[in-house]
């Protein structure tokens, strides 16, 4: 049987962050178990808004002055995922005008930085910007890439003595012999495989979010986690280049960010209670409202193309009959032993991701006092995540990369401002496959290999997460087939499981699409990858009549 | 403002444009052909499928055209194919003209074959140009052959080693193939520095005599006499213009018989055919307008009057105006690729007829992407009378053809070609008459 102090579950970026936590204060004997792969949870389906605090400074100032500290927090801690702009928010109506007032005062409150800009220099800088915009302001907000963080934060832990096991699924749990109410361990289930073994523990950390109860239940108790459903449509392109937000009470729509250089845009949110976080899809009644409320402050965003629509769960925590938008966003802290009488488990939910750090702060204090008596310090706010440079040290290591290796200064860009340091191992490690396989995205082989080496990847899926091929305007039509044969040759794989793989990712990538095709805009891009994988190429079916 | 008039005013740069335009010019008629560009035959892999596939539950691939052709009209009684009997002269005319423009390809039309492709998979096709042609796979005909795959380092498009182990493994388990296949990646001196080199690059270097020097040379160093070979299959990049010139130089070289992969979405192979069927017009003296987009289409009194925007346009330049007078238009405006289907929100338009064909429900996508039934959407377009006219659009003497027709799915039929050619030849006719 395998033995770790701590077992963490869920592989979303609280689970993810809880792991760098507990290593960085030693507790190194930790593993992370994860059902599908990083991310692939809430954490992959948020807006991808690095709050600073402006969304909620008048509906919710607790949240707000969080936000705020840990925005500044990540920017430093981990820069690479972070897009290298900022946010403006802006008021067209008198409500707007109103409620701007009341944003300012309790900003100056909790010292959320921001100023005040010229409206006429922010149209000329902003052009698709609705003309008749009354006010605007200059903020912290930003975006960034909520894979690439999960996964950072997950690999520094990794390179720091911890196991990371994806594709694992926690099926049960391990009671002590002599006592039923203390949790001693878990019962894994290695997806691949069909695996069933055992993993013993001191404590198990339940990172799982909006499935937080399907944890308890193995218990035999629920927890009041109410799986809450936000709708996002990916445009095809930025129409702005900060993130963009509308001064007023949070609401459906309320703006678009970009996930960290990328050349396309989320408009985001909506929020709708549902059952059960397996079985959610796309809402395209959803999609409709919010288009037509950012359309109010960006006129011709109807012109855009929707490449895709996709969903995400959030956790939303009430002990009562609130719904919605109404349940706090606050992190909740569940220490099982104080509250159901079950020691060895506690549970982290609630929250947002651009606080999960602070959740994981509190939750390793915690498991600290149960695991050695005392809370060890946190240093988590101040250590670098594996990669981390400045954006000024990200460019010049682009330069050198380019000149050496021989690739276009803009891809090396990319490479070095999304992977930070570890891009020069990228491109050191494989340097015979620096050549760009996804154009959209501007990929390079080398990172195709890396991930296959380092970051646990079962299939085109995971790959995608840790590199984002297939997630530009092109939806993978010229890339997914080149990825997956760079994959199979590295790992050794079959043809036949090549095709399978490549077949796979394909449908992953129609899933999104399949709903944007109601929107009409998809269909050419759609179109053209029927003909190139079923026209030209035959992939649908070769069997013989 | 320029005007021009003619008889048969043709839109559209495809196959099925082509097709019309000559066999309007066949009857008779004066025609002119106008496009924006070539639409997806730019990007094609240069062979014409007549019918590769049924699409339903138990769908297999068509290997007898003719017994395809008769299921698929029990299953789609208002497919082009069942509303027509033009199909063996209509394909003769797309043939013609592209041999009249020096694309030579061949085929009997009665039987599919097989041909190995970039993904390592097979593509069918009816009708093959020569340079796909070597390479061939006949399922009753098979031979067991020794292939060399070649690939040129810097070309991402094409995996030579993954091919060879694919087209072995695909081959022998869907009976397609006995051949067995060895890879190797050469590397052209001039290249060698590079880590990525567009097939056009490549195209366009060995369209030169240094470069085909250096393509000759390098080949044959690779090209081991031990191992007995039959075949070479290499990689779509061997140029623009000279590619019959460049094949045969290869294998004076080698004594062995070469042969491209079929492409897809190859700008370098859609070329050769597109080039060839402007030239085939040129040979026909049939005028071409090239980079001219219809933006306007009305009826003043019998006639019809487009009005064109020409050449390349952006914020400074708006580009030429012309309009073109005719007695009667042929509409090749294409579908989704070709661009005459439009995305709207949420509705599926004719822009250039201003027609609202609906919005796309659930219904017409399916969510397995690829049913075998195939995706209902692509059988969207215009509906059109036994006269190829199509209706209720408010306007007179105008004909439709191709894929801006309803009622036939190309992608999963894989019958493109033969749709182009069927309909493009009857629409051309009753326009003629």
């Amino acid at each position: 049987m395998e033995n770790y102090d701590v077992v963490v579950i869920g592989g979303g970026t609280t689970g993810t962050a809880v792991m760098r936590d507990l290593v960085l204060r030693g507790f190194t004997k930790s593993v992370l178990l994860e059902r599908d792969d990083l991310a692939a949870g809430t954490s992959g389906g948020c807006h991808s808004a690095l709050h600073g605090g402006s969304r909620y400074v008048v509906s919710d100032i607790q949240t707000a002055k969080e936000c705020l500290h840990e925005n500044i927090i990540y920017k430093k801690i981990v820069p690479q995922v972070v897009d290298p702009t900022d946010a403006l928010w802006v008021a067209r109506t008198d409500e707007h005008m109103e409620y701007a007032k009341q944003w300012m005062h309790n900003a100056d409150e909790i010292g959320l930085p921001y100023e005040v800009v010229d409206v006429k220099e922010t149209l000329e800088d902003e052009p698709l910007l609705a003309k008749d915009i009354q006010f605007a302001i200059r903020t912290i907000d930003t975006g960034f890439d909520p894979f690439r963080l999960c996964i950072a934060q997950a690999y520094d832990a990794k390179s720091k003595g911890a196991t990371i096991k994806t594709h694992t699924e926690v099926i049960g749990l391990l009671f002590d012999d002599e006592d039923e109410k203390k949790v001693t361990g878990v019962k894994a289930l290695n997806r691949l495989t069909n695996e069933i073994y055992d993993i013993s523990c001191k404590l198990v950390i339940n990172a799982t979010g909006a499935w937080g109860s399907q944890v308890t239940e193995m218990a035999g108790f629920k927890i009041p986690v109410k799986p809450n459903k936000g709708t996002m449509g990916v445009y095809a392109m930025r129409p702005t280049k900060a993130l963009i937000g509308i001064l007023r009470y949070p609401g459906d729509g309320d703006g678009l960010v970009s996930q960290g250089y990328q050349n396309t845009s989320l408009l985001g949110t909506s929020s709708v209670d549902i059952e059960d976080p397996d079985t959610q899809k796309p809402g395209l009644d959803e999609v409709e409202i919010m288009e037509n409320s950012v359309a109010e402050i960006i006129p011709e965003l109807r012109n855009a193309r929707f490449i895709r629509f996709c969903s995400g769960v959030r956790p939303l925590y009430s002990e009562t009959s609130e719904t919605g938008r109404a349940v706090s966003r606050r992190m909740i802290l569940l220490d099982h032993e104080q509250r159901d009488g079950y020691r060895g488990l506690i549970t982290i939910t609630g929250g947002k991701y651009a606080t999960a750090r602070l959740m994981a702060e509190e939750t390793v204090d915690l498991a600290s006092e149960k695991l050695v008596g005392k809370v060890i310090p946190c240093t988590s706010a101040d250590e670098l995540i594996l990669g981390a440079i400045t954006h000024e040290e990200a460019e010049e290591l682009a330069k050198k990369i380019s000149s050496k290796y021989h690739i276009p200064l803009y891809t090396a860009h990319k490479l070095a401002a999304r992977y930070g340091s570890v891009a020069a191992t990228i491109v050191q490690d494989f340097p015979e496959h620096v050549a760009v396989v996804d154009d959209s995205v501007q990929i390079i082989g080398s990172e195709v290999l890396y991930a296959i080496r380092e970051e646990e990847v079962g299939n085109i899926l995971d790959i995608r997460r840790r590199i984002r091929t297939g997630m530009g305007q092109d939806q993978g039509v010229f890339s997914t087939y080149k990825v997956s044969i760079l994959a199979k040759e590295f790992a050794g794989q079959s043809v036949e499981t090549c095709f399978e793989k490549t077949i796979e990712y394909t449908q992953e990538r129609w899933k999104g699409m399949y709903y944007a095709l109601q929107y009409a805009q998809q269909l050419q891009t759609a179109t053209l990858l029927q003909k190139m994988n079923v026209g030209f190429g035959n992939l649908d079916c070769l069997d013989i009549g | 403002m320029d005007s021009k008039n003619t008889e048969i005013l043709v839109l559209g740069g495809g196959l099925a444009g082509f097709v019309a335009a000559k066999t309007a010019k066949d009857q008779g008629k004066d025609v002119i052909l106008a496009a924006k560009s070539g639409g997806i035959s730019e990007i094609c892999p240069g062979a014409f499928d007549i019918l590769g596939m049924v699409p339903g539950e138990n769908k297999k691939i068509v290997v007898k055209i003719q017994d395809g052709i008769k299921n698929l009209k029990t299953v789609k009684p208002d497919h082009p194919y069942a509303r027509s009997n033009s199909l063996n002269v209509a394909i003769e005319k797309l043939i013609d003209l592209a041999k009249d423009g020096g694309y030579k390809v061949s085929g009997d039309g009665n039987k599919n074959v097989f041909l190995p492709n970039i993904y390592g998979t097979f593509t069918t096709a009816a009708y093959v140009p020569s340079f796909l042609n070597a390479g061939v796979l006949r399922i009753e005909k098979k031979e067991k052959r020794n292939v060399l795959v070649i690939g040129v380092k810097g070309h991402q498009e094409f995996n030579c080693a993954h091919a060879a182990r694919s087209y072995e493994y695909v081959g022998k388990r869907h009976n397609i193939s006995d051949d067995t296949y060895y890879s190797v990646d050469i590397t052209l001196p001039s290249f060698k520095n590079r880590t990525r080199v567009s097939s056009a690059e490549f195209a366009e270097f060995v369209d030169t005599k240094k470069g085909l020097m250096e393509l000759v040379q390098t080949v044959k160093e690779n090209v081991s006499p031990k191992l007995g070979l039959d075949l070479i299959l290499f990689a779509p990049v061997l140029g623009f213009y000279k590619t019959d010139e460049i094949v045969e130089t290869l294998e004076k070289a080698t004594g062995v018989k070469v042969a491209e992969v079929a492409s897809a979405g190859s700008s370098v192979v859609g070329f050769r055919l597109s080039r060839a069927l402007r030239r085939g017009l040129e040979a026909h003296d049939i005028p071409f307008l090239y980079g001219y987009e219809a933006k306007a289409i009305r009826n003043v009194e019998e006639k019809v009057e487009v009005d064109f925007v020409a050449g390349a346009t952006d914020y400074c330049h708006p580009g030429q105006q012309v309009t073109v007078v005719a007695d009667k238009v042929v509409l090749a405006i294409g579908g989704f690729l070709g661009g005459g289907l439009s995305r709207g929100q949420k509705v599926v338009k004719v822009d250039l007829l201003g027609l609202d064909l609906g919005s796309i429900t659930e219904a017409d996508v399916n969510y397995n992407v690829f049913d075998s039934v195939g995706q209902p959407y692509l059988n969207m377009g215009l509906t059109v009378n036994e006269n190829m006219e199509p209706q209720n659009i408010g306007l007179r003497n105008i004909f439709a053809c191709g894929d801006i027709v309803a009622g036939f799915d190309g992608i999963y039929e894989r019958s493109s070609a033969g749709v182009a050619a069927v309909t493009a030849y009857d629409a051309a006719l009753s326009a003629s008459r």
